[in-house]
């Protein structure tokens, strides 16, 4: 269907050129809002590289983890959102953050290949932290429903990026690459553990 | 939670601003996409019921904004079933015709119900209230219809899934916010006494009310 796919480049592409979704230079209102959540969860190296490591340990074990674990993150990380904004606590917040990114790390370095149910539970416990943290740093001010979407399409991007990182293990150079970025993203980890970063 | 729908655009007249409005109201935006992402997953001419029931419930949901109704649904009641579809979407399963007649059905009268026309003239109305119908229906169809098109290649049975997981996230989040706005706002809240006049110091002590006056009729 040729035609269906160039209306669908051409609505694509009305709607990311859209003068209102800019907001015109303002960011106040449904702009500002859209604004502060897709700027929140890149704002902390600790969030970014945790995010990635989920779209790059999703598709390192390659089939249905490729898509389940960056579905399974955002809507763990939403309820923990939830619990965050309601102001109900959960402890070693800062600590999970942290850990959820050394785990990640090494098992992407190590090449681990954990069962599906144990990667899907595991992303979901780490995203639980992550969620709380960023529901607790919401806004007053801010438009919720536009915040939301800025917030959630962010962290969903943040996932892809590791997705596309991870589709290199198809090369040999490339498991290299993928194995070293699980390096780096531990030892990120590591360091906001111990609190050097 | 800020209304948004009700940016006019000047030159555009009342049909345009009316196709337009479910496109500048996030919750609608949001239920749009579930829906069409639920109605994708089936082949493209077997979407005629769901269509049908989404056409009529959006137009039951515009007419009864003329029969006095206040001109809004809260957003978390949009988002809420937004929240059922694209969970639904999320499992990948295939949904009976009649959950989607429902879907279809709900969500359009929500959504029609949530877009009372702010014309002042009863030819801006009708104008708006069409422009509004044909708006909702098409981006819901011209979706499905995409999807339903591209749903057997591999990454577009995953982004259905992705996108449908980024609905149910961006609708948690916003339940619970509005949650938090209402127990803020609400009955919870307790005002400080002192602050308080005194006849409603205590509402429930007999003794604390301040007495009716006694009524005397006029001779």
């Amino acid at each position: 269907m040729p035609f269906l796919r160039r209306s669908a480049a051409l609505v694509l592409s009305a709607a990311v050129l859209a003068p209102a979704s800019a907001g015109a230079h303002t960011v106040h209102g449904a702009a500002g809002g859209f604004t502060s959540g897709f700027t929140h969860p890149i704002g902390g190296l600790d969030h970014v590289v945790a995010m990635v490591a989920v779209g790059l340990l999703g598709a390192f074990l390659g089939g249905r983890a490729m898509w389940l674990l960056p579905v399974v993150f955002p809507v763990v990380m939403a309820f923990g959102g939830a619990l965050g904004v309601l102001g109900v606590p959960v402890p070693f917040v800062e600590a999970g953050i942290a850990l959820s990114g050394i785990v990640l790390g090494l098992l992407v370095l190590f090449a681990a290949k954990p069962p599906l149910a144990v990667a899907a539970t595991l992303v979901g416990v780490f995203a639980i932290f992550h969620g709380h943290a960023h529901g607790t740093e919401l806004p007053e001010s801010a438009n919720a429903v536009t915040y939301a979407v800025g917030f959630v399409i962010s962290t969903g991007l943040l996932h892809l990026a590791g997705i596309a990182l991870g589709l290199l293990v198809k090369w040999p150079w490339g498991r290299v690459v993928v194995r070293a970025g699980g390096f780096a993203i531990a030892l990120i980890g590591a360091l906001f553990l111990v609190g050097i970063l | 939670m800020t209304p948004l729908g009700h940016i006019a655009v000047k030159g555009l007249g009342s049909l345009g601003n009316g196709a337009l409005h479910p496109f500048v109201t996030p919750p609608h935006v949001i239920g749009i996409i579930a829906l069409g992402l639920l109605f994708g997953q089936r082949i493209p001419f077997r979407l005629k019921k769901p269509m049908a029931a989404l056409a009529l419930g959006s137009a039951a949901g515009l007419l009864a904004t003329l029969s006095g109704w206040p001109g809004s649904v809260p957003p978390a009641l949009i988002l809420g079933c937004a929240l059922a579809i694209a969970g639904w979407t999320t499992l990948d399963r295939t949904a009976p015709v009649a959950a989607l007649v429902a879907a279809g059905a709900l969500a359009g009268s929500l959504i029609g119900l949530d877009s009372a026309p702010e014309a002042a003239d009863p030819m801006g109305i009708s104008q708006s209230m069409v422009g509004t119908w044909l708006g909702i229906n098409a981006a819901v169809g011209y979706l499905a219809l995409c999807i339903s098109y591209s749903k057997n290649r591999p990454w577009a049975r995953i982004a259905i899934r992705i996108a449908a997981s980024w609905i149910i996230a961006i609708t948690l989040l916003v339940l619970a916010f509005s949650l938090r706005q209402q127990v803020a706002a609400g009955p919870l809240r307790k005002e400080p006494t002192a602050l308080r006049p005194p006849h409603i110091t205590n509402p429930v002590s007999k003794s604390s009310v301040r007495p009716h006056r006694k009524f005397i009729p006029p001779r």
